[in-house]
């Protein structure tokens, strides 16, 4: 019967089990209350001493953007880009970019807040895994080509099944115009012109005009990026889930 | 003191050393894979029991390839391999459908290695040339490589036998250790 009072260390494991029990617990009533916009200052003021809490406990939240787009529009150029302008790494040269047959990642943190994107293949037959990543994605960003106009009808499907999936419901979007640094390319509001979305009624997103070649507009789409998820209600639902299920 | 001079010496001039598993169920095509990097020849092999283990040097890395042993009763042994490993090469037989599930189960498990974590997955889609072989989409598919989500992965469709695919991946390789996120 000795045994059942247990040593010392199973005992400290078990008091941090439970306190970090009670913490999630905390964080789960914290995040709900960050969900509803609320008139009452005190209630504000719980939510920014909150957003200090999450920040400073390292459970601080890690959002999950994946790059998407049909083949050649240039998506792994825009990670390595990312990666250069962003976090000490060197970033391939574009000239050394193969196309992408499976998955590239990319971490980086922009203002405090990290990031981590999923680059998936965009050639036709590798499409079909794109939907097994929505699921966990916090926000999607399409890039299509705009010096490419003959592909702009496959650019255009291609979307609207992405936008038509449940699982990606409420998921931020940033379309790029990329390769402007090509003379040819068609600018954002051309491209938005032209793909004339009709499902994008409820959702947010942006058009913007990129060259992931020379880095144009790459840090003004990010930053867009990183303030909606940061507002976002998928965001919360996400954050609920991990913590009701996720195993730490 | 001396290794670390000639590391410090080959970092400068672009020289890495990169330390890859090849590994997949028996029959898959691992020991044809090696020498045919190697050598640039098809040998004719044997099913090995153990490993064989060459250097094969390739955009500016040196290639330390171990080629482990695929059948049943040695597939315990790989762990022992699992160490400073930066990338594993997964070879199927895409013509073996009938054995994709346990080549899928073998796969997941390796990724599971606490000691693997940081490596970097390379899927070699093998025997193309045999009819009825699966193609990369299939594979994918069959080997749920979707549920990879916090390490780089890349697929390619090879063919030992006519040596087509297999540098497409260790250019993939030497890309993907370069920039050094994996």
């Amino acid at each position: 019967m000795l045994r059942n009072r247990g040593t010392k260390k199973e005992l400290e494991e078990n008091r941090e089990k439970i306190s970090l029990q009670n913490y999630k617990r905390q964080l789960l009533f914290f995040t709900r209350l960050n969900g509803r916009s609320s008139q009452n200052p005190a209630i504000n003021s719980i939510k920014m001493l909150t957003h200090f809490y999450c920040q400073e406990s390292g459970l601080q939240t890690e959002f999950h953007v994946l790059i998407l787009g049909i083949d050649k529009a240039g998506k792994t150029t825009l990670l390595e880009k990312l990666k250069s302008v962003y976090s000490n790494l060197e970033g391939l040269p574009p000239d050394r970019i193969v196309p992408t047959v499976g998955l590239n990642i990319g971490r980086i943190e922009v203002s405090n807040t990290k990031l981590v994107f999923w680059d998936l293949g965009g050639q036709p037959g590798l499409r079909s895994i794109w939907e097994k990543y929505y699921e966990e994605a916090h926000a999607v960003i399409f890039v299509i080509d705009a010096a490419c106009p003959s592909r702009f009808e496959d650019s255009k499907s291609a979307l609207e099944k992405v936008l038509r999936h449940e699982d990606l419901k409420g998921a931020p979007l940033l379309i790029l115009a990329n390769k402007q640094d090509l003379s040819e390319a068609v600018s954002a509001e051309e491209l938005a012109r032209y793909l004339d979305l009709k499902k994008l009624d409820e959702r947010v997103y942006m058009f913007e005009a990129v060259s992931a070649f020379d880095g144009m507009g790459i840090k003004e789409g990010v930053e867009w990026l990183v303030e909606v998820m940061e507002r976002s209600k998928r965001t919360e639902t996400l954050r609920i889930r991990a913590g009701v299920t996720g195993p730490t | 003191m001396g290794i670390l001079f000639t590391r410090m010496f080959s970092s400068l001039f672009g020289n890495k050393e990169a330390r890859i598993l090849v590994l997949g169920l028996d029959n898959a095509g691992k020991t044809t894979i090696l020498y045919r990097l190697q050598m640039g020849e098809v040998v004719s092999t044997i099913p090995t029991i153990g490993f064989n283990v060459e250097t094969v040097q390739y955009n500016n890395i040196k290639f330390q390839v171990w080629d482990l042993g695929g059948q049943t009763s040695i597939r315990p042994y790989w762990r022992c391999y699992f160490p400073n490993t930066q990338a594993i090469i997964y070879v199927v037989d895409s013509s073996d459908t009938d054995r994709l599930v346990i080549a899928k189960e073998e796969f997941h498990a390796i990724l599971e290695e606490e000691e693997l974590k940081g490596a970097v997955v390379l899927i070699f889609a093998n025997k193309q040339d045999l009819p009825g072989a699966l193609d990369d989409a299939a594979v994918t598919e069959a080997l749920e490589l979707h549920k990879i989500k916090n390490r780089q992965w890349a697929i390619f469709k090879t063919s030992a036998i006519k040596g087509e695919g297999l540098f497409e991946g260790l250019d993939w390789l030497s890309n993907t250790l370069k920039s050094g996120s994996g």
